[in-house]
């Protein structure tokens, strides 16, 4: 902050200054925008300024979030949706941990499999989409050979450079205090490579979720992307709008979910310098 | 005197926030600074001579007191005021003209007089064939050069440097010594230099300005008689280097 | 790392290698059709698809639908830059705006950006504003953050030499801010153009039928002709490489102040 750092602190208690508490202060500007808009969208909506079918007043939404509730069809669109995000996901990762740790521990198989791994990669998830739909039909099997991809590629590739990013040093150390294998994996291998490696589950599980909205868009008949595209079709907007919070709001608790478990994982075993 | 000095300060003072409670840099600093003079602030660390140099350059504020540049009060940065800090700040993403003409963006000077006036500059520094360089390409001896070009290229009134060759190894650093005494001797602006080192302030100034830590406050002002261009083996030289070194030594015990 | 010389030998057996995977597959999958283990009708082959591509190279239609694409994508991806860098840099040199809007933004981010698709369907259309929209929207957000990003990680000392130099904001945004803050910009127009042409395909599967090649392929896919889907997907990867490419050297082009900075 300050270019005098050269100032050694022979420090001088201050008088007591009455200030705002600053953490309130921000979380209350936070709120004007959103608070702002709130109102001029129900403002708007209930002069009917523009029509209520285009755009619903907010009230309107959380009817219609009621309702969903109360039927019970959000609670199991949601119950469906997570079901084939975390079974998708859960492939995913079994096939993209080993893969990564295959690739980065032999170089033989990086050479064989990496090219072709990587070209495949390149080619973004939803070109892939009608190639996998003719391959598997527009079923249960579609889905999660989707979700499964969009979470294999950044599992694969965070898992194979974490585990390249051991420094030699440390490998060479753990040789020298003859260890073994379980003490090496656990004083040395997992510390150093759990944090990255948890980076690549937390990107692979927000794709997989993106990829799920959007295979459930085009070809699903249950889940909370099929109930999006269905409100579209029969021009519910309140229950488009409440059911975009809900997917927002899903999104937001799983990706924090993975952060706070990276938050707790780094703290205990530090990152690699 | 006073009227006729260039710059005076008048028991300036400045407290930061630093923890829990706050930390007075300055206290109660009268000095002035006439025309064309060079005068150093040396002292330990923690003696606030550098927040005094930010106070004239208009970079931060004084709690109390006043400064004051040809009679006007100092609010804020002027460009009557140049200034040269350890790390040359020459911007990375311009070239070494582009960056001194940088400090010329508010004049009205057409762009063919401002390239003349910028290569004078370029000349004076000798880095007239790098005209065209980037800072990456420049050593941290030349780089200094170029922001002393930056510095002086709009005649400032005065010229703040802070420690501006304390980066720098010895032997460029007595180089660069020797090449700003001439260009103070040509360009007659007054400057007014910090730094650690005794040697260089005795080389340099018309005047040493010996500040205590602690809060920081001026303690002795020594007049350097030793004519110019400065001997650094000479009697006078080493005598005076050793009385200050002695004195600053005092202060560092004392803390 | 040091690259240690490899002799032509070596680098042939890297080839030999790298070719060994994908060319197994491609015989395994020829094999299996010109032996009518599978049905080649449903399921292509290799020489199948080569003949595709070799048409669809040729047929002028292939073409105006993928230059139809290119079009769409180039003026959302655009629109989304022109929006989202200003945004972005009011948002990183002002405490005041971000403090306003980035809890919105955040929310924002939070929402897979195809879930936006519906909604814009119905307040823009789902015709080729719909699907710009849509794209632009898909481009704006990396750009604004990755632009946030950017500002902030300008120096300070570069700013105070700013105010030193009394430059004006004018100048100071031309001469600091903007070439300060371009390696978050350029990062963010990297992604927006990656992000963009994503939101090309999933607009083209996702609003009314308009041309273009995600058209094609999902028309490929209801006539049930892998080969055809595969070169389409050939397609829309090579458009990502190259975008990806692209964006790379300009990326180090522009940056070239930047190779062994003094920091």
């Amino acid at each position: 902050m300050s270019q005098t750092t050269q100032i050694l602190p022979r420090v001088i208690p201050s008088p007591r200054r009455w200030k705002l508490p600053t953490p309130r202060l921000s979380v209350l500007r936070g709120a004007i925008v959103p608070v702002l808009l709130l109102g001029i969208w129900q403002f708007v909506s209930a002069r009917g300024i523009v029509a209520n079918l285009i755009l619903p007043s907010p009230w309107q939404v959380v009817q219609a979030l009621h309702v969903l509730v109360t039927s019970g069809l959000l609670l199991s669109s949601i119950e469906i949706s997570l079901q084939r995000l975390f079974l998708g996901y859960g492939i995913g990762i079994g096939i993209g941990l080993p893969l990564g740790v295959l690739m980065a521990v032999s170089p033989l198989a990086r050479k064989l499999i990496a090219p072709s791994f990587y070209a495949v990669a390149r080619v973004p998830l939803l070109a892939w989409v009608p190639f996998l739909m003719v391959i598997f039909g527009i079923g249960e099997a579609l889905k999660l050979a989707i979700i499964a991809k969009a979470a294999l590629t950044p599992v694969t590739m965070n898992t194979e450079r974490a585990i390249a990013a051991i420094p030699r040093g440390w490998v060479e150390l753990g040789r020298l205090y003859r260890l073994s294998w379980f003490t090496a994996l656990r004083r040395i291998l997992l510390p150093a490579t759990l944090p990255p490696i948890f980076v690549g589950l937390r990107l692979g599980l927000v794709q997989a979720w993106a990829a799920l909205v959007v295979v459930e868009l085009l070809a699903a008949s249950r889940g909370l992307g099929f109930e999006l595209a269905m409100s579209r079709q029969l021009f519910q907007l309140d229950t488009m709008v409440a059911l975009m919070l809900v997917i927002g709001v899903i999104g937001f608790i799983l990706d924090r979910g993975v952060a706070r478990i990276e938050f707790i994982l780094i703290r205990r075993f530090g990152g690699v310098a | 005197m006073t009227d006729s000095a260039l710059l005076t300060l008048q028991g300036v003072g400045k407290s930061f926030v630093h923890g829990g409670g706050h930390v007075q840099a300055l206290r109660g600093i009268d000095l002035t600074l006439d025309d064309g003079e060079f005068v150093a602030l040396i002292g330990a660390s923690g003696c606030g001579k550098s927040t005094l140099l930010r106070l004239v350059a208009g970079l931060e504020t004084a709690d109390s007191g006043s400064i004051a540049l040809d009679g006007a009060q100092i609010t804020g940065p002027s460009l009557s005021c140049g200034m040269i800090f350890q790390d040359h700040r020459l911007l990375p993403w311009l070239t070494v003209t582009q960056n001194i003409n940088l400090a010329l963006s508010q004049s009205k000077l057409p762009a063919v007089q401002r390239k003349r006036l910028i290569d004078i500059h370029l000349e004076l520094v000798g880095l007239l064939p790098f005209a065209n360089a980037f800072p990456r390409q420049l050593s941290g001896g030349m780089a200094q050069r170029a922001a002393i070009a930056r510095g002086l290229v709009n005649r400032p009134r005065l010229l703040l440097l802070d420690e501006p060759f304390s980066a720098l190894d010895s032997l460029t650093r007595t180089r660069l010594q020797s090449e700003l005494q001439a260009i103070w001797a040509y360009e007659k602006t007054a400057m007014l230099l910090v730094t650690h080192d005794v040697e260089e302030a005795v080389f340099l100034a018309d005047r040493i300005v010996v500040l205590a830590p602690h809060p920081g406050r001026i303690s002795n002002i020594v007049k350097v008689d030793l004519p110019r261009p400065r001997v650094r083996d000479s009697a006078g030289f080493v005598s005076l280097k050793a009385s200050l070194l002695r004195d600053l030594e005092s202060y560092v015990e004392a803390a | 790392m040091s690259r240690a010389r490899t002799r032509p030998g070596t680098r042939l057996a890297t080839f030999a290698l790298a070719m060994a995977l994908p060319f197994a597959v491609a015989s395994a999958w020829q094999a299996a059709a010109s032996f009518n283990l599978i049905d080649p009708t449903q399921w292509a082959s290799p020489v199948l698809v080569g003949h595709a591509l070799s048409q669809q190279l040729s047929d002028p239609q292939f073409w105006s639908d993928f230059s139809a694409s290119l079009l769409r994508d180039a003026q959302g991806t655009g629109v989304g830059i022109l929006l989202g860098l200003p945004a972005g840099l009011a948002l990183g040199r002002s405490a005041l705006v971000r403090g306003l809007f980035v809890p919105v933004l955040d929310a924002t981010k939070a929402i897979p950006i195809f879930t936006w698709v519906p909604l814009l369907s119905v307040w823009v259309g789902s015709g080729e504003e719909g699907k710009v929209t849509f794209i632009a929207l898909a481009a704006a957000l990396p750009v604004v953050f990755s632009t946030l990003e950017g500002v902030f990680s300008i120096q300070p000392r570069y700013l105070e030499l700013a105010r030193l130099l009394c430059l004006g904001r004018l100048v100071t945004l031309r001469r600091v801010v903007l070439p300060g803050a371009m390696p978050g910009i350029l990062r963010g127009v990297h992604l927006a153009l990656l992000y963009g042409w994503l939101a090309t395909i999933g607009a083209e599967y996702l609003f009314e039928a308009g041309g273009g090649i995600g058209s094609n392929i999902m028309g490929a896919r209801e006539l049930y002709r892998l080969d055809l889907v595969v070169v389409d997907m050939i397609a829309i990867g090579l458009v990502g490489v190259l975008l990806d490419l692209a964006a790379g050297n300009t990326e180090r082009f522009l940056l070239r102040w930047q190779e062994r900075a003094l920091s």
